[in-house]
């Protein structure tokens, strides 16, 4: 079969433009770090990699909520170890106050000693984190008790929902864990401050059981905020794991080996420059031209 | 005999002096793609004796591949169609997956995520600012690729006006030539060099519109005439967006010309701007099928003072574009699952955030969450995509390996030409001797009759 000198060309142009087309292609992904830039490019891996960009986001986002929630039930628990001192205390007044050879004055002191444990009770019971009441229920702008220990708050809770479908706990029925003036802590401190002032050995020592009582409310619901803590302590820990492995996940299924596409890019330069040689010899091969 | 001699001779001559122009000929027009070498037919004049008187050149005829031919148009007809296609696909998968990942799947995800952190701590005006700010951008989004596709397929619509332009000028200067190729055919001349040129133009026409043409130079598209003899019809675009078609127009009314036989960068180009239309559906549908449970969910919540959700976004209609509802801002934002218009009540940001692990939100879709669906849109466009650039590049190599064959059957090699110009120089100064020979006797019988 005859060879026409223009196939010669035409192939030699073709062979470049492919050669061209390919190294192009390698810059992209050279100069992207991808090897995967578009969908056309691997279908099937750019939607894998599409999700796994997804997931990467949604547990990023996961582990910034988890930590400022961390934070926050942290600060919680520590409020509620101070609340529980406070009803140790409060439980040792009133053994001391329940004792009849205690008189009137030592009852009297003992009373201010529990009334400055109370204020410090519904101190702690307005305890406010980034702006907001944590014991007020939902109705985190309103201070939820007034000095005398009255509740305001609603017996609401509100949780975080993570992307794994964890929860956690981080507002709280302040009245459910502190009572108010007439029940649960508040309102024992306050009966045990009334009857230390009256000098009531037996409504002194009633007290105690209540106070017992009270320190297991406040304790279901360090376990509440420890469970919480756990939580998003185990989410940040897990997710920083996760990522690690979200990202190698990426890189392998869309990144460029650099030291391949190095090699791949030296070959086809070599491809090209023995096209560019070649072209310039087709016009000796003629008989014409050597003749000429 | 003296005279036999010369007349043989002379025609010898003749003879070499065409074959001489059809080498010179071809040697020209080596390097011209469009060219189809030429050579001489040459016949024997038989003498009254019976013997030889000579040879006469019957005509200069072309080198033809006509089956190559037909292929050859059908596979430029399939390399432009996807090539086009290719190209438009291109422009709508940086739509959509932009080089920057900020896609509609990464929007949405986006807005979950802020109904996630605002689910910590609903009553928090930043995170409401923020949980806005993403509804908005989700909805921007959604609007600018929408839009961006559409002028996308506008713009590739609009490219078939140059090439109609084209087609008609193209199918004109086929007629044209086809009245020239009979006047000199009559005229007993090969019209070589017009023959080539009339190839030329339907295979420009194969590439353009995926026309076909016959020995004559008749030339249809899907069965509808564009030149018929000296006549070339001409090629209309009509109709706008997904309603455009192509008509050829005759005396006594229009022909349209079916799109799925539509070839060549007119039928990628159409088939195109349609993928890019059904992106676009697709892409609508996602948008709103999303934003439609997330008005639900946010009509099912109440505001910082207690008051029904209103929608989220304003869908105007199937397709969108979706917009963030302007009523929407810090107080009205329903986070809260209580009319009691608790500010730390979350329950219905969490119920909104949780719709990222909904499945068939996207009908079209049921089995995927949200992500899943937006990464199928994509991944299945890709698929379209990439079959056209597959099957582009396939065409453009067998485009190449049957112009190679065509070239070996019809076009020039400089070596062989060389070989043939030194064998005509041969033929022709053997005539010349002829003749001289001739010459010598005649004058050697004259002086021996003297």
């Amino acid at each position: 079969m005859p060879v026409a000198d223009l196939t010669l060309y035409n192939s030699m142009a073709y062979a470049l433009d492919q050669t061209t087309g390919n190294l192009q292609q390698l810059e992209v992904q050279m100069t992207s770090g991808k090897k995967v830039n578009a969908p056309s490019d691997d279908p099937a891996t750019f939607a894998q990699s599409q999700l796994l960009n997804d997931e990467q986001s949604a547990v990023s986002n996961d582990v910034t909520v988890a930590q400022q929630a961390n934070a926050k039930l942290t600060t919680i628990d520590g409020t509620l170890a101070t609340v529980a001192n406070a009803i140790n205390s409060a439980i040792a007044n009133a053994t001391e106050g329940a004792d009849s050879s205690v008189n009137a004055s030592q009852m009297a002191t003992l009373a201010q000693t529990v009334q400055y444990t109370l204020n410090q009770v519904i101190g702690s019971a307005n305890m406010q984190y980034g702006g907001v009441y944590v014991f007020a229920g939902n109705q985190v702008l309103t201070q939820p008790f007034n000095g005398a220990g009255a509740y305001s708050g609603d017996n609401g809770t509100n949780s975080v929902t993570f992307s794994n479908g964890a929860s956690a706990q981080l507002s709280f029925d302040g009245q459910a864990i502190f009572g108010d003036t007439n029940n649960g802590l508040i309102g024992t401190l306050t009966s045990l401050v009334t009857a230390l002032n009256l000098g009531n050995h037996a409504a002194v020592a009633a007290t105690l059981p209540q106070l017992q009582t009270a320190l297991q409310t406040l304790s279901q619901a360090r376990g509440t905020v420890a469970a919480g803590e756990s939580t998003t302590s185990n989410l940040v820990n897990n997710s920083t794991s996760q990522l690690t492995s979200l990202q190698t996940s990426v890189s392998n299924l869309v990144g460029t080996d650099v030291a391949q596409a190095a090699t791949q890019e030296q070959e086809i330069t070599l491809q090209q420059q023995a096209l560019v040689s070649l072209g310039s010899d087709l016009a000796k091969i003629p008989l014409i031209n050597i003749l000429a | 005999m003296p005279n036999d001699i010369t007349t043989i001779g002379i025609s010898g001559i003749y003879a070499a002096e065409a074959l001489v122009a059809a080498t010179e000929s071809n040697i020209t027009n080596a390097s011209n793609p469009n060219y189809s070498s030429e050579s001489v037919n040459l016949a024997a004049v038989p003498s009254a004796s019976g013997g030889s008187a000579g040879v006469a050149v019957v005509g200069t005829v072309r080198a033809q591949a006509p089956f190559l031919n037909t292929e050859i148009n059908d596979t430029q007809s399939t390399q432009s169609y996807d090539q086009a296609f290719s190209q438009a696909a291109t422009l709508a998968q940086q739509i959509i997956a932009p080089a920057s990942g900020a896609d509609l799947g990464q929007a949405v995800q986006n807005l979950f995520n802020a109904f996630t952190n605002l689910s910590s701590s609903p009553q928090d005006p930043t995170l409401r600012t923020l949980a806005i700010n993403a509804a908005s951008n989700f909805a921007q989004v959604s609007g600018s690729m929408s839009s961006n596709l559409q002028a996308t397929a506008d713009n590739e619509l609009s490219s078939l006006t140059p090439l109609v332009t084209q087609v008609n000028q193209t199918d004109g200067q086929i007629a044209k030539l086809n009245g020239e190729i009979v006047a000199a055919q009559s005229g007993g001349q090969s019209g070589a060099a017009l023959l080539d040129q009339r190839d030329a133009l339907v295979s420009t026409l194969a590439g353009l519109i995926g026309a076909t043409g016959d020995a004559n130079g008749n030339v249809t598209v899907g069965g509808v005439p564009l030149v018929s003899g000296g006549n070339a019809l001409t090629l209309a675009a009509t109709g706008a967006g997904p309603a455009t078609s192509l008509q050829v127009q005759l005396t006594n009314g229009n022909l349209q010309i079916p799109l799925n036989q539509v070839g060549g960068t007119m039928g990628g180009v159409l088939a195109g701007a349609a993928a890019i239309t059904n992106l676009q559906g697709q892409m609508n549908n996602f948008a709103t099928t999303v934003a439609t449970a997330l008005n639900t969910q946010h009509q099912a919540g109440f505001d910082l003072n207690g008051n029904p959700g209103v929608k989220l976004f304003q869908i105007p209609g199937v397709g969108g574009p979706i917009s963030l509802n302007p009523a929407i801002n810090t107080q009205t934002l329903a986070a809260s699952a209580s009319a009691a218009g608790v500010p730390g009540d979350g329950s219905n940001a969490t119920a909104m955030a949780a719709l990222a692990n909904s499945l068939g939100l996207d009908p079209a879709y049921p089995q995927s969450y949200p992500a899943q669906a937006m990464a199928q849109i994509e991944s299945d466009f890709g698929v379209t995509a990439q079959n056209a650039t597959n099957s582009q590049r396939q065409a453009a190599a067998s485009l190449q390996s049957l112009n190679s064959l065509k070239q070996s059957m019809t076009g020039v090699s400089l070596n062989d030409q060389l070989t043939n110009l030194i064998q005509y120089q041969n033929l022709l100064q053997a005539s010349e001797r002829a003749v001289q020979a001739a010459n010598n006797m005649t004058n050697f019988l004259i002086q021996e009759l003297q």
